[in-house]
């Protein structure tokens, strides 16, 4: 731990310390961090622009989850993103610093930090906000804005620390502290278990050089999701295509998205690299959404000259199924089932249609939730809220009440949520709701339907 | 008061719609040099797809969408509202005398019956909104000085303003009105370009900023820490 003295403040000598900061002292770190991420970042043309177009009308209430179950202006997406842009206002702007001398408004308090960083983590930055406000504000750019200030000063919750910590610092390079060797011992298991199932030789192919595609899925995958990872192996085995995985990085997780600009350019340009140490040509990232968002998102940001192209498991196996390579025995799923369209890459677009075509092409009985596609509701836990064990009466009572009325109108034996997080996330919905459902990933139902030719 | 009626009719409407216009002016231009900034820095040289940023701006000033789900009669209300306090101001008559008697130019004025109607459309609206505002505890509780104040001075100047043109109907002193019609259109036009009202001319970038805010500045965060005298410490 480093300390130094800080200049006298009403005759206290204050010393500064890794964590935490005294009390007094916050509003002035928070304006310092502020400022430091405005002079590098291009954030503050974005804060000119909402600060001035913000009509506080409450439509993105109208569409926000979390206000719908808790009815709080706190969770309105314009209340909340309201709190930073009055500091910035107010502390930033000629014209704010001139009104707030001529109405002696009060200054930034410790007070407004703790509101601050609730909200901020109240919000599961879903952004389903932005699609309905008329002014075009992108409330989940400033929830994560937010988000990073308050990180510099040490206020993050320790879960999201934990897990970048150990893929940053750590031995294992990983968010679950998974090391190579066991990685190794549960791809031989996987191996094992698909010659059993299928009686031909499936691999994971491990640091082959010159593959078209580096594969990332979220590393909880290897511990917590086999059949989601033979599934993908199978698909493979079916195209013929070349694919690896690294034992220098084999974890899509990039929780820097949630709260720290810094660990996801870190987190994105180790994988980079690891692509670029394999000599691969592609980076393939599985079925994880916020991992499948911060490659396709932030590889072109960071990843340097020629950053490798991002393609998503499930773009991969869609253009398989319509390039004829990939064969699914329409009756192996005969029960309902429905999806659940991760937020991080349904809500731009990106994968919406994919897994609804890869869903088509074999499964009978399939219904839509209502809401879906862009316009879906959140899991409940996203915006990393998913990994704080604490807040999981918050985040399945109030935040996935929604998605619980949901999945219960559809009737459906099965939900389908790819994403790793949403999976976590509507486990535990299922279970506090007791909803009558059964989760399961795409590439799961996959490896029950696969044939394959001769 | 008939000096300051002139005044507020002559030199200060000059000046609040000098400040109006290059206040909005420089709101845009600033924008735009923003977003030429955020493309300059950012890490990501792929080109934008304009083609969809402008797509999804006419989606979203499309109010016709939001007319269905919760927010559908607000949506409307909010949708005829701007009608009237788009189309009255800039082409009634009375006021394109004012503008050819100030800056020497005019333009096609609306038929009477019609700038009639779409006042009173106005005023209807800019209540209903009002005390939409209010009842929505969401709008209520965030609103700030500038949500309550400003729909009062609009609906002020639309209400002096039909008294205006109807003296038959005007209660009070037409000296009065007149005064306080000048006096609150040369107001609202000098907080333009400082309140939310400027949304009239940074609305149609709000999609392109939103899209190009999310090109960060490689490095950024590493600058940051140094800045903050952080280098070296541990996660």
């Amino acid at each position: 731990m480093s300390s130094s003295m800080l200049p006298i403040v009403d005759n206290i000598p204050v010393k500064y310390v890794n964590e935490p900061v005294p009390p007094m002292d916050r509003p002035r770190r928070f304006l310092e961090v502020f400022a430091a991420v405005l002079k590098h970042s291009s954030y503050s043309y974005l804060l000119d622009h909402f600060a001035r177009v913000a009509a506080k009308c409450g439509m993105c209430a109208v569409e926000c989850p979390v206000y719908q179950a808790t009815g709080r202006t706190q969770d309105v997406p314009c209340a909340r993103s309201g709190l930073l842009l009055d500091v910035y206002r107010r502390h930033f702007t000629a014209e704010g610093r001139l009104l707030a001398r001529l109405a002696a408004a009060p200054p930034l308090s410790s007070a407004d930090i703790d509101k601050m960083a609730e909200a901020f983590y109240r919000c599961t930055a879903c952004r389903r906000c932005n699609l309905e406000c008329p002014m075009g504000l992108d409330h989940g750019l400033l929830t994560h804005l937010g988000r990073y200030i308050l990180s510099e000063m040490d206020i993050a919750p320790k879960a999201l620390v934990v897990s970048v910590r150990e893929q940053l610092a750590g031995k294992s390079g990983n968010t679950s502290g998974i090391p190579v060797a066991a990685l190794l011992d549960t791809l031989s298991f996987l191996e094992d278990d698909l010659k059993e199932k299928f009686n031909r030789d499936i691999k994971f192919p491990v640091d082959v050089e010159g593959a078209e595609y580096v594969f990332f899925p979220a590393v909880s995958d290897y511990l917590l999701e086999p059949d989601v990872l033979m599934g993908q192996a199978a698909v493979f085995h079916a195209t013929g295509d070349s694919w690896t995985i690294g034992t220098g990085n084999y974890d899509g997780i990039n929780y820097g998205l949630f709260y720290n600009d810094r660990f996801l350019e870190d987190i994105v340009k180790r994988e980079v690299a690891e692509v670029r140490r394999l000599k691969g040509k592609k980076i393939l990232v599985g079925e994880c959404g916020h991992a499948s968002r911060t490659a396709k998102g932030f590889v072109p940001t960071y990843g340097g000259e020629n950053p490798p192209p991002v393609v998503n498991i499930l773009e991969y196996t869609d253009r398989a199924i319509q390039e004829g390579k990939l064969k699914l025995n329409p009756d192996a799923i005969k029960e309902r089932v429905t999806y659940h369209d991760p937020c991080n890459y349904a809500r731009s677009g990106w994968i919406v249609e994919q897994p609804r075509r890869i869903i088509r092409s074999f499964i009978k009985d399939f219904v839509e939730m209502e809401p879906h596609g862009k316009h879906n509701y959140c899991c409940g836990g996203g915006g990393g809220t998913v990994s704080i064990d604490e807040m999981r009466d918050f985040r399945t009572k109030i935040g996935g009440k929604r998605k619980a009325e949901q999945l219960r109108a559809t009737g459906a034996r099965y939900v389908i949520a790819p994403c790793a997080n949403c999976k976590k996330q509507l486990k535990e919905v299922i279970e506090d709701h007791k909803v009558d459902i059964e989760l399961i990933g795409l590439h799961d139902l996959i490896l029950r339907a696969i044939e394959f030719k001769g | 008061m008939d000096t300051l009626i002139e005044f507020g009719r002559g030199p200060l409407f000059r000046f609040a719609v000098a400040l109006a216009v290059l206040g909005l002016i420089r709101l845009a231009v600033l924008s735009l040099w923003g977003m030429r900034q955020i493309l300059r820095r950012a890490g990501d040289k792929r080109p934008l797809d304009l083609g969809a940023i402008v797509q999804r701006t006419f989606v979203n000033l499309n109010p016709v969408r939001y007319f269905r789900g919760n927010r559908g009669l607000y949506s409307a209300v909010s949708t005829l509202f701007h009608v009237g306090l788009i189309l009255v101001p800039i082409f009634l008559a009375g006021h394109i005398r004012l503008w050819r008697r100030g800056v020497g130019i005019g333009w096609p004025a609306l038929p009477a019956s019609l700038a009639d109607a779409l006042t009173i459309l106005t005023l209807v609206t800019g209540a209903l909104l009002l005390v939409g505002r209010a009842w929505y505890v969401a709008s209520r509780e965030m609103s700030r000085v500038q949500d309550w104040l400003l729909p009062l001075l609009i609906a002020f100047e639309f209400l002096s303003g039909y008294l205006l043109a109807h003296p038959a109907s005007n209660p009070l002193d037409l000296q009065l009105v007149t005064f306080l019609h000048v006096g609150v259109g040369d107001l609202l036009l000098i907080v333009t370009p400082f309140t939310k009202i400027a949304h009239c001319a940074l609305l149609p970038f709000s999609q392109l900023v939103s899209e190009m805010a999310w090109r960060f500045v490689p490095g950024a965060g590493h600058e940051v820490v140094k800045t903050l005298g952080k280098e070296g410490q541990p996660i």
